[in-house]
């Protein structure tokens, strides 16, 4: 165990039962080579402070819950390395953009209520019966959206976006490109759904396209390009419906 | 986490006014271009603005317009112009840049058939069209 090396953590802790607002809590942690912050904060938890609160579950970049400030930046803690940071110290957020619940505990109610409202799902006018089979799709159908439906939730994007720290009521970077990504399936008919959502004055038109959702994304979603695109998207088919009334498609 | 917010005590940080400067200790970069973009509006409506009051002069004569083209030689106006150039150049510059996104790889907005046009064609046509179109309006303007 010689590789081991000590390194301060500063963390941002919030006792709602005990302070009107967060303060600041430094740990010395010594850490392997391989250990990342989410390692770092599990050892505080075990054996230096039991009462540090946070969320993680997979350790691999596919959950989505250890979604932290890292130093100022949104990263998953899971795939922060800390000897990227040291020797200087680290100091550990919760989410920026989203009310504190509990040390580095964030509220997603408004993330997930904006999910929900895009209505991620497939949506089909009449579904088939079971019995004449899946609905099929080609490669290059499935590339349409297949970027975008990488997006595990972790909502980086959101703490990343200034807009949607400013502007509560956007609907925010995750959502647009999960609500985008149902558009493009070909198996989808739901687009008429989501648009009084995607395509209103709180949807893509508040996106001043600052573009750091997509610089943060873990996944490479890059929610700003599903931004822009239905912005284009939305404008043409505007502009379709209103040079020929006739021609409107679901 | 789903929360009863009557009951649950959360804690709201507020967002410094200066957050495209300094956020929490650290300068992002793209924050602080993003605001400059924001502001290239400011001198092109500045611009826009000094050009239309310029035609309105055209209607009060030679002596007047002759009058305004002089007092813009004056160091503070040539300043004016320079900056306004330039933001306006990085404004246009980002603008044009946009048109990627619209055009990633396998699910862009042109296509050939089944193809999707690869991007930097799509940013590429844009930069020349503006130069092309700069030079056309430059060429008129000089020569006419």
């Amino acid at each position: 165990m010689s590789d081991l090396r000590t390194i301060k953590i500063t963390v941002l802790r919030y006792r709602p039962e005990e302070e009107d607002a967060p303060t600041e809590q430094t740990y010395e942690v010594e850490f392997r080579d391989d250990w990342v912050v989410l390692d770092a904060l599990n050892h505080i938890k075990d054996h230096i402070d039991g009462t540090l609160s946070f969320r993680w579950s997979c350790r691999m970049g596919v959950c989505g819950s250890c979604g932290m400030m890292v130093n100022g930046e949104p990263k998953l803690t899971c795939a922060a390395m800390l000897r990227d940071y040291y020797p200087n110290e680290v100091r550990v957020e919760p989410l920026v953009n989203f009310p504190i619940v509990r040390d580095l505990v964030i509220d997603m109610t408004d993330f997930m209520d904006k999910l929900k409202a895009v209505k991620p799902w497939i949506i089909r006018e009449e579904e088939k019966p079971v019995s004449e089979g899946e609905y099929l799709q080609t490669p290059d159908q499935l590339k349409d959206y297949k970027q975008f439906s990488q997006c595990i939730n972790c909502m980086l994007c959101y703490a990343a976006c200034p807009v949607y720290g400013l502007e509560h009521d956007f609907v925010g970077p995750a959502a647009i490109a999960l609500g985008h990504r149902y558009n493009l399936d070909s198996r989808d008919e739901g687009n008429q759904q989501r648009q009084h959502v995607i395509a209103s004055k709180e949807g893509i038109w508040e996106c001043t396209y600052v573009g750091e959702c997509s610089v943060v994304c873990p996944k490479h979603v890059d929610p700003a390009e599903a931004i822009q695109q239905t912005k284009v998207a939305t404008t043409t088919n505007r502009f379709k419906s209103l040079v020929m009334p006739w021609g409107n498609k679901k | 986490m789903m929360l009863d917010s009557e009951t649950t005590k959360t804690y709201t940080r507020p967002i410094s006014k200066a957050w495209w400067l300094r956020d929490r200790g650290h300068f992002n970069r793209r924050y602080f271009m993003f605001l400059l973009r924001e502001l290239t509006s400011v001198f092109v409506a500045l611009y826009v603005v000094l050009f239309i009051y310029e035609i309105f002069l055209l209607t009060k004569g030679p002596d007047a317009h002759t009058a305004f083209r002089e007092s813009m030689s004056a160091g503070p106006w040539i300043a004016f112009h320079i900056i306004a150039l330039l933001f306006a150049l990085y404004h246009s510059y980002t603008w044009l840049g946009l048109t990627t996104k619209m055009q990633a790889a396998g699910r862009g907005l042109v296509k050939i058939g089944t193809k999707t046009l690869p991007p930097i064609l799509i940013a590429l046509g844009s930069y020349g069209a503006w130069i092309v179109a700069t030079c056309v309006i430059a060429y008129l303007f000089l020569t006419l």
